[in-house]
This record gives structure tokens, sequence and C-alpha cells, in this order.
């Protein structure tokens, strides 16, 4: 049977339950990911033997739960992978910057060097 | 996917500038080269041209060390 959630939940994970999206409550979430640090992966077992331990997750389908820690497995993919390109962004901002007044300077060397060039070339045929 | 797509920009606009300062370095090598041989002529030019008016010129303190007599020979 499916575990019954009729009014609506806060927090800030979501669940399916007939069809519906649900949240789990501040606590359980506070829980899952507690649960989650410890282990990330649970095996079935370990996932059955949670849920006896907590009984804050006890009115969750053991279903449900185990979709739960799918997510945020897969959650914390997207986190880390954002995070990794954000890095790189920095770096490459960065890099960006330098190359800029690197360009900046040798514009103006050049510069110097061509008037140089024209002001001996017109001091030579005097 | 907007910070990929900004990332390969960025990365992109890099590796230009990167070649354009290649380019700029080569440019101010050779305007440098070109420089110092344009002032070497310009040196030697203007020390001939200081030498011709030696001779000509009896006021010229530089002692002339050129035996011949048209010199003026100086205390």
């Amino acid at each position: 049977m499916m575990a019954v959630t009729s009014s609506c939940k806060e927090g800030t994970k979501i669940a399916m339950d007939n069809g519906k999206y649900v949240r789990y409550t501040p606590e359980q979430v506070e829980a899952l990911e507690r649960l989650y640090h410890e282990c990330p992966k649970p095996s079935s077992m370990r996932r059955q033997q949670l849920i006896r331990e907590c009984p804050i997750l006890s009115n969750i389908e053991p279903k449900q739960i185990k979709v739960w820690f799918q997510n945020r497995r897969c959650r914390e993919k997207q986190r880390k992978e954002a995070s990794r390109l954000q890095a790189v962004n920095r770096k490459l901002t960065a890099m960006n910057k330098l190359l800029m007044e690197e360009n900046d300077r040798l514009q103006k060397q050049v510069s110097q060097l061509v008037y140089e060039n024209s002001y001996f070339r017109q001091q030579t045929q005097n | 996917m907007v910070m990929e797509r900004l990332n390969s920009n960025l990365y992109l606009q890099n590796c230009y500038i990167m070649k354009e300062n290649e380019k700029l370095r080569k440019k101010a090598q050779v305007l440098n080269q070109e420089n110092q041989a344009l002032l070497s002529e310009l040196k030697q030019k203007l020390s001939k041209a200081n030498n011709n008016s030696k001779g000509k010129n009896s006021a010229n303190t530089i002692p002339d060390l050129n035996l011949s007599s048209t010199s003026n020979p100086n205390p």
C-alpha cells in the first residue's frame, strides 16, 4: 500500500505519491541527509534497517526511500559538476584578464616602436 | 549548460588572444632590430657629418691628430 500523504508537506526534497508530487518534512529531510552522509549508497537490507531504527521515516514507503537516495546521489553529482565548471570558469576568466593586459602592453610597445622607426627614418633623410 | 557555453567561449577567446600576442611579440622583435639598425646608421651619419665639419671649422676644440698641412694644430 502507498504511504498516505494527504496534506502538502514542507521540505526541499520531493516524492511522487499516487501520481502527485509531495515533499518530505524538514525533520524527514534532515534525517535522510544525515543518513546519506553516513552512507550514500545503502543496500536494500540496510535501508530496511534504517526505517526500523528511524521512526521519523516510518511512514515513508521503502520504495520511496530507495528513490530518495538515488535522487540524492544524482543531485550530488550535479552539484559537483556545477562546482567544477565554476572553478574552470574562474581560471579561464583570470587567464583572459592576463592575456588582455599583455595584449594591451604589446600593442603599446609596437606603437612606440613604429613611431621610433619613422622618426629615425626621417632623421636619416635630413 | 550556460556555464559550459561561457567556458567554451572564454577558452576560444584566450586561444585567439594568445595567437595575437605572439604575432605582436614577433612584430616588436622585427621593429626593434630595424630600429637598432636605423639608429646605428643615424649615428654613423651624424659622426661623419661631425668629422667633416671638424676640418673646416677652426674654432673646433677637439685636437686634430691628422698630420696634413691643412689642419690647424691646437695647443
